[in-house]
């Protein structure tokens, strides 16, 4: 937001910030990994393909567009992911700390030190990460169930509740639980719990 | 149950419209090979409209989820946070 108004305030380029929000479902109007990835800031992981950056891992992307000219550094030309870390687990056991802490979600292989595939099942991830479709499917399984009493203990349960706090909450805690695969994607395990 | 798509063609079609979307994403190392299609080339593929690709789609992203997966998810990452992992 602060690069979009220094661009027009400063430079009297058009910029407008883009937040990531969806179109529709699960699909963003603009893939911010793929501006990213465009941008030189990193290259896609075996992880999802979640872009890590080099020096630091794991970021969140944020996106201005403008009608400033300005001239791309494009992607990078050697992968960050895999680390040797991950290349020195996978030759031993044939597994990466990605892969196994989401063995749902994801799988893959590395050859000779690089991604030889990689299978993303977004589906399947989405449940560990967005309360969003979890309100829905659960308030779906509510209205389903004819007994009142029943119906009235789902409501009030632990797992609803926690399903409506997460709607309405964002604290480091939160952010926290749904992120998994934070700890082996960060080059700094700067976040606190 | 939106009034774009009926019943019967939910059920007939959704497994694919799910298939050729972003839902299962293959990566090669270099590029995605099937490359996701968006939703108005799924309408194009199954010969639909894009307004109902775009609701099957929506639908099946959350109606495909296995029903306990928020509870299991739930004591998973309580359990990896106690422990520290998080």
């Amino acid at each position: 937001m602060k690069i979009s108004s220094l661009l027009e305030r400063e430079y009297g380029h058009y910029a407008i910030y883009y937040d990531a929000g969806d179109v529709a479902g699960l699909s963003p109007f603009l893939s911010l990994k793929l501006c990213a990835e465009m941008a030189g800031l990193g290259t896609r992981a075996l992880a999802g393909g979640v872009i890590l950056n080099r020096d630091h891992g794991l970021l969140s992307f944020a996106c201005t567009i403008t009608s400033m000219p300005l001239r791309a550094d494009g992607p990078l030309k050697e992968p960050v992911c895999p680390d040797e870390v991950c290349v020195k687990l996978w030759d031993e056991k044939e597994s990466t700390p990605c892969l196994a802490a989401c063995p749902k979600c994801l799988s893959g292989e590395l050859t000779e030190g690089k991604i030889r595939w990689m299978e993303y099942r977004r589906h399947l991830c989405v449940p560990q990460a967005n309360w969003i479709s979890a309100f829905q499917h659960n308030l779906n399984r509510i209205l389903e169930e004819k007994h009142v009493e029943r119906r009235r203990q789902m409501i009030y349960g632990s797992l609803f509740g926690a399903v409506v706090k997460n709607l309405s909450s964002r604290d480091s805690r939160t952010v926290l639980r749904v992120s998994q695969t934070l700890p082996c994607m960060c080059k700094e395990k700067s976040v606190e719990a | 149950m939106s009034s774009e798509v009926s019943p019967k063609l939910y059920k007939m079609i959704r497994d694919k419209v799910l298939k050729h979307s972003l839902a299962v994403q293959r990566y090669d190392g270099q590029r995605y090979r099937p490359r996701p299609l968006t939703d108005k080339e799924i309408a194009e593929r199954l010969d639909i409209t894009e307004t109902q690709a775009k609701e099957i789609r929506c639908i099946a992203e959350i109606d495909l989820m296995p029903p306990d997966v928020w509870e299991t998810a739930e004591e998973y990452k309580e359990e990896r946070r106690r422990s520290g992992e998080a």
